[in-house]
């Protein structure tokens, strides 16, 4: 990711498929160079290790016997990564389901 | 085979038959795209090699015309094979005492297991095959579930279990944490507890135990590739196993059914009743924070798109509406007539898993001229119901690879 002062980064994040075949987004937007807040901080840390996750992960197909399961798309700045549901682990887990605003908060 | 321990079923109950079963299943297994289950492997013996197949087809034709003699001969036989197990399991039923000589194979087996909000499968083995109820609903659930497919498979296609040889089926619930699905693995369904404010546990629906279970049976029969159409024909006849196994449980006829998927899937938070309408594909939510129910009808509201696989949830609705509208055109149990055309087409393999709706819809017509002759009623109200929806049926280019 380009870190160039006061260019924010900006995530965006979609979980297709399931039975329901209902899609869910969302966008996080993050200023790694000026954070405005400590939990800022902890999200750019995040996503950082995510980003790192996710291009260290071999590009594995979703097992071909798989139905109506989850397909995730992350997206860093124009830099895209697809997983399977049963693939996104860590911290890219982490993040991408905070920024689809899953699971509901109790 | 071992001659001085033979399978009992070839051993005390002999099958007589113009072509020997061995044979019969070595002709369906001859153009590759269809195993045979293992219960009918111990009638190959000894086993033939596909190189070695003596099959028609002179020397001199072109190996397209060797492709198409095999993939017609293989078809053919499975269609024999399909009624010659129908028949096979009516007797049974009826005589008690040839039922203990069937394959040992063929009964109901069920485990379900509790992930215990982890996400992996199969998780703690909870509730086995004749074991009572515990206090779990979703366990309880996912057992009645999976004993209703079986049930379903066995009475109306004379099939045991999805592999027609009594595969033991799975179900794992409590997947993951507030987790919104109910997937196939592959191996066994999982069903997740929903989050509480969209979606109810995922066991609540009998439809969409149902539908996991036939993708399951897809697996075993035609494994329609999931992408595009082709994926989209997977989804729907995934939903129709799903409607049809709600509908024979609940003893409802074409025009008393609600032909919804999932319903009682959704909270009471939102504005819907099901995931999916098969009657009315489009109109099955409309809610401020999940959108409407984006499904078309008709082609005229294909969807393209990338996400979920092509749109397989999405363009579903249109041979889901098509079902429904050749279903509800004849009357009585849609399990019957129209349910059992549609499971021969896949039973059959006569599909190639690349298939796209027009391709499906011309087997679906061959299949009525099979089933019930050429220009019957039901073939006629099929050709109404492909045709409302928009898919012309295609004849399939015979293609060598």
């Amino acid at each position: 990711m380009n870190e160039v002062p006061d260019e924010p980064l900006v995530i965006r994040v979609a979980r297709s498929g399931g039975v329901a075949g209902m899609t869910r987004t969302g966008t996080l937007e993050l200023h790694p160079q000026s954070p405005t807040s400590g939990q800022e901080t902890s999200w750019v840390a995040l996503a950082q290790e995510a980003l790192a996750e996710l291009r260290a992960a071999k590009e594995s197909a979703a097992p071909s016997q798989l139905r109506d399961s989850f397909m995730w798309s992350l997206d860093f700045d124009g830099e895209k990564h697809s997983v399977a549901d049963a693939l996104l682990t860590g911290p890219a887990r982490t993040l991408a389901e905070h920024i689809i605003g899953t699971p509901l908060p109790r | 085979m071992d001659k001085e321990n033979p399978p009992p079923a070839t051993r005390s109950h002999p099958r007589h038959h113009a072509v020997p079963p061995y044979l019969l299943v070595s002709m369906a297994a001859c153009d590759g795209v269809w195993e045979a289950p293992e219960a009918m492997r111990e009638f190959i013996a000894p086993p033939v090699a596909p190189e070695d197949r003596d099959l028609p087809g002179a020397p001199g034709q072109s190996a397209g015309s060797d492709f198409e003699t095999r993939s017609r001969i293989a078809t053919r036989a499975r269609q024999t094979l399909l009624l010659d197990q129908a028949l096979l399991h009516e007797r049974a039923t009826t005589h008690a005492d040839i039922a203990r000589l069937m394959d040992p194979t063929g009964r109901l087996a069920r485990i379900i297991s509790d992930a215990q909000g982890a996400e992996s499968t199969p998780g703690n083995p909870v509730r086995a095959e004749g074991e009572s109820p515990i206090q779990d609903l979703d366990v309880n659930r996912a057992y009645d579930g999976l004993g209703a497919v079986y049930e379903f498979l066995a009475d109306m296609f004379k099939r045991s279990s999805l592999d027609g040889s009594g595969l033991v089926l799975r179900g794992t619930v409590h997947y993951g944490q507030y987790y919104d699905n109910a997937f196939w693995d592959g191996t066994q369904m999982v069903m997740g507890d929903g989050d509480g404010e969209v979606f109810n546990s995922f066991t609540s629906s009998l439809s969409v135990i149902a539908h996991e279970l036939g993708h399951g049976l897809l697996q075993y029969t035609t494994n329609l590739d999931y992408q595009g159409q082709s994926g989209a024909l997977n989804e729907s006849i995934a939903d129709v196993m799903g409607a049809l196994v709600e509908q024979f449980v609940a003893g409802q006829d074409a025009a008393s059914a609600s032909w919804l998927i999932g319903e009682g899937l959704f909270t009471d938070a939102v504005h819907g009743v099901a995931l999916r309408s098969m009657a009315a594909p489009g109109t099955a939510y409309d809610d401020p924070i999940l959108g409407k129910d984006p499904q078309p009808a008709t082609m005229a509201g294909y969807l393209d798109t990338t996400e979920d696989n092509g749109g397989v949830h999405l363009n579903s609705g249109i041979p889901n509406h098509a079902f429904y509208l050749f279903a509800t055109a004849l009357g009585g149990n849609a399990w019957e007539t129209a349910g059992s055309l549609w499971f021969n087409v896949i039973a059959t393999r006569a599909l190639p898993q690349d298939a796209d709706f027009g391709i499906f819809a011309e087997q679906t017509l061959l299949q009525a001229r099979r089933d019930h002759g050429a220009g019957s009623a039901i073939e006629l109200a099929l050709v109404e119901a492909w045709d409302a929806v928009g898919v012309h049926p295609v004849v399939q280019e015979a293609v060598n690879e």
